[in-house]
């Protein structure tokens, strides 16, 4: 947490857009991490705008993915049984028993 | 090096601890339990993954099961509930479930019950059993035949259920073993604890319906083979000649699959056809102007499933594609064809539309009076049929018992066909056909139809057995013959009666079954139809003993007539029954639910028709059931509480012990 406070604004700047660019790869994850690491020092007056619009879009996605991944499986969890072949298909390894 | 193997050696003692204790804590039980089927719709019997433990109780009336219900017995623990098969009713069982108290049932049959437990009992079966698959399913009133029906079989239960039935060594080793732990526990109060404990495992893997269990390979068709068989042994298709059949069911249900015996339905019924096809072997039949068929059905309990496709078979042309399968033909490279793969194509020799009179034979071994009751699903069509068979039974003057022929419609109501006729398979294709169905009851199923209590010899009334068996030979032998009045001396043998009663019913390794397989050991089978195997069908025993018994009394000997020790040693066709090699138009046909179609070229069963039977059976883990001993839910909690309390005063007493000592002698 150190070293962010002697890094310049581009260096910061470069470092959340590789991250939110990277958490595009499916990743969630880093961008909850970009937000994680980087939003004290987006909040500092010294921060670049730019390191704002990276970190909070990062969350916002980071939200918006566990919105649909938590909804998709309630669908799944409750509905599998119900669409039978297909809802097998889908599946890697179907429960026994129910 | 030493130390990183450590735990890899603490571990190894560990799971040697737990695998030698475990026969220490548990007892683990042969057991024979209620398991799960599934049809075009939903799945019925019992699933359960591993239960708690339930402290055992034994319920000996329906006071105490009345007592135990409202709560009025036992602490907050949960039971496994010992009972007899008399207080397993559907309002027992709801209340029971609904209780919340009770991890599973233990029913103790015939031989475990008490005498005074036989006054009330009720059938398990439902109002109409399997009316949906039979000739009247499309009726707006349909008549009700079982009117005390508990309704049982077809219901799925949340508590597994097992069933116990001291017949042989080893069913009395558990049965004991649990009346000893439950007289334990009584002795105890079921307040001073340890108590003797029962907990169940009893795991399905297939769910919801056969077309979901079919498609993930986790059940199997119910079905078995069926049997049919005639005197004219070079009978074709189109000689012109109709054909007289005399049928009966070949299996039974009931809620123990590995139990179910069906003395009065359908063994009765089997015995009586087998009795009158040896009556009918000692006069001539192959120069009558009428070919007699006698057919036994199996897997008839699960919608009719032998004789619809027997009926199916034989009016359907059968077209031999010979294309690619999935799995080779199990027939061997002999067989008449590789796609549908068949054993022989005998059945295309029988012509349905030949078909001239059906005589069956239902539960016919618990009369009263000796009174009989001939059913019949169209009164004009078929009543000159029961008047021969009265006619005949004229001709029985017996003075040593009384025995009787009614029609089952001469109180003026016309109930048509009872429940359980395979003639409605046949009926269904061409309603014309005259046809009776011969049974002991007249009104209602009785209360041990479908029971797993419908197991014993006591009361049943073997010598109005044997007099119905030779009036119907009589009769047949008439119809074959086109009703000239000779009337040749038929009767049946009412030894052999006996006989077959007491092998199919209570030891299967009886002196008659000797003279046909050499089996030892064996004294009860089960009359389950059991599952159809696509890649290595095999007859199970009783299709078996039917088989041979079949081919005996119709067989003409062989030209060659050698005597032989096994097939091999007889000519291509011909079979050795009895040590001698014979030819006999005698054959097995598959009997599996018409809604279930095999795929041949993927191996896969589908279902075709949900309206027709589409019965499947789940795959299973093996059932535990085993006891053990626990405490109280009292004492339990108090462990808890003091090893959290332990826990949590080790972890306080610790730190505070290190900054102590850090303070005190100054050491890191």
């Amino acid at each position: 947490m150190a070293k962010l406070d002697r890094m310049s604004p581009d260096e910061l700047v470069s470092i959340s857009k590789k991250m939110f660019y990277g958490g595009l790869a499916f990743l969630p994850f880093l961008w909850l991490i970009n937000f994680m690491y980087l939003f004290r020092t987006s909040r500092k007056p010294s921060a670049p705008p730019a390191l704002k619009k990276y970190v909070y879009l990062s969350m916002a996605g980071c939200v918006a993915w566990f919105i649909v991944m938590t909804t998709w499986y309630a669908v799944y969890v409750n509905k599998r049984t119900s669409w039978g072949a297909a809802g097998d298909q889908i599946t890697v390894v179907i429960p026994k028993g129910v | 090096m030493c130390l990183c193997l450590f735990p890899f050696f603490l571990l190894k003692i560990a799971e040697d601890i737990g695998s030698s204790l475990y026969p220490y804590i548990y007892t683990n039980l042969n057991n024979w339990p209620c398991v799960r089927l599934l049809n075009a719709t939903n799945t019925i019997g019992c699933h359960a993954p591993k239960t708690g433990s339930g402290v055992l109780y034994h319920v000996k009336s329906q006071n105490q099961m009345d007592d135990f219900v409202a709560g009025q017995f036992g602490s907050s623990d949960t039971y496994g509930i010992v009972l007899g098969y008399n207080l397993l009713t559907r309002d027992n069982i709801n209340a029971l479930q609904s209780t919340g108290r009770v991890n599973g049932l233990i029913v103790l049959l015939r031989e475990a019950m008490n005498q005074n437990d036989f006054q009330n009992l009720h059938s398990p079966e439902e109002n109409c059993p399997n009316c949906q698959f039979g000739l009247y399913a499309d009726d707006d009133d349909p008549y009700n035949w079982n009117p005390q029906g508990q309704n049982l079989l077809e219901s799925e239960f949340e508590i597994p259920i097992f069933g116990i039935n001291p017949v042989n060594k080893i069913s009395t080793q558990i049965y004991n073993f649990v009346m000893k732990t439950v007289e334990y526990n009584e002795e105890k109060g079921y307040d001073n604890y340890p108590l003797q404990a029962v907990d169940f495992e009893l795991f399905m893997w297939a769910a919801m319906n056969s077309e979901t269990c079919l498609r993930r390979g986790w059940c199997e068709a119910i079905g078995g083979l069926s049997v049919y068989s005639t005197p004219s042994v070079d009978i074709q298709a189109d000689d012109k000649k109709t054909i007289v059949m005399l049928t009966a069911g070949m299996d039974s249900r009931s809620l123990f699959h590995d139990l179910t015996n069906g003395a009065g339905h359908d063994v009765s019924g089997l015995v009586g056809i087998l009795a009158a096809a040896e009556a009918l072997s000692r006069v001539d039949t192959t120069n009558l102007p009428k070919h007699i068929l006698y057919t036994a059905f199996s897997a008839e309990s699960w919608g009719y499933a032998g004789s619809q496709r027997f009926v199916q078979d034989i009016s359907q042309p059968f077209t031999c594609t010979n294309e690619s399968r999935a799995v080779t033909c199990p027939y061997g490279s002999n067989a008449p064809c590789t796609n549908p793969c068949v054993r022989t194509l005998d059945f295309k020799r029988i012509n349905f539309d030949q078909i001239d009179s059906i005589i069956e034979l239902g539960s016919i071994s618990m009369t009263t009076n000796g009174e009989y009751w001939a059913h019949v699903d169209d009164i004009k069509t078929s009543e000159s049929l029961v008047a021969s068979l009265q006619q005949q039974q004229n001709t029985i003057n017996s003075n040593a018992s009384i025995f009787s022929i009614h029609p089952a419609y001469e109180d003026n109501v016309q109930r048509k066909l009872p429940p359980g006729s395979s003639t409605m398979s046949f009926l269904k294709q061409k309603q014309n056909i005259p046809a009776v169905v011969i049974t002991d009851f007249q009104k209602e199923l009785g209360s041990l139809y479908n029971s797993d209590l419908d197991d014993t010899l006591k009361g049943l009334d073997l010598s109005s057995i044997c007099q119905l068996a030779t009036t119907t030979a009589k009769t047949t032998y008439l119809q074959a013959q086109g009703n000239t009045s000779v009337a040749e001396q038929i009767t049946a043998n009412c030894t052999l009666v006996e006989s077959l009663m007491d092998c199919l019913v209570s030891n299967f390794s009886c002196s008659f079954m000797q003279n046909y397989f050499n089996v030892s050991g064996i004294t009860r089978i089960s009359h389950y139809s059991s599952i159809f195997s696509f890649r290595n069908p095999q007859p199970q025993l009783l299709p078996r003993f039917v088989f041979t018994f079949l081919a005996d009394v119709t067989s003409r000997s062989s030209p060659t007539l050698s005597s032989c020790a096994t097939i091999q040693d007889c000519n291509q066709g011909e079979y050795c029954i009895k040590k001698q090699c014979v030819q006999t138009f005698t054959n097995y046909h598959d009997a599996y639910g018409t809604g279930l179609k095999y795929d041949e070229s993927s191996g896969k069963v589908l279902i075709i028709d949900s309206t027709k039977s589409t019965w499947t059976e789940s795959t299973w883990n093996t059932p535990v059931f085993r006891t053990f001993l626990v405490t109280s839910k009292t004492q339990q909690a108090i462990e808890l509480v003091v090893g959290v309390l332990w826990t949590v005063i080790s972890i306080v007493t610790v730190f505070y012990g290190k900054r102590y000592f850090k303070k005190t002698f100054k050491i890191e």
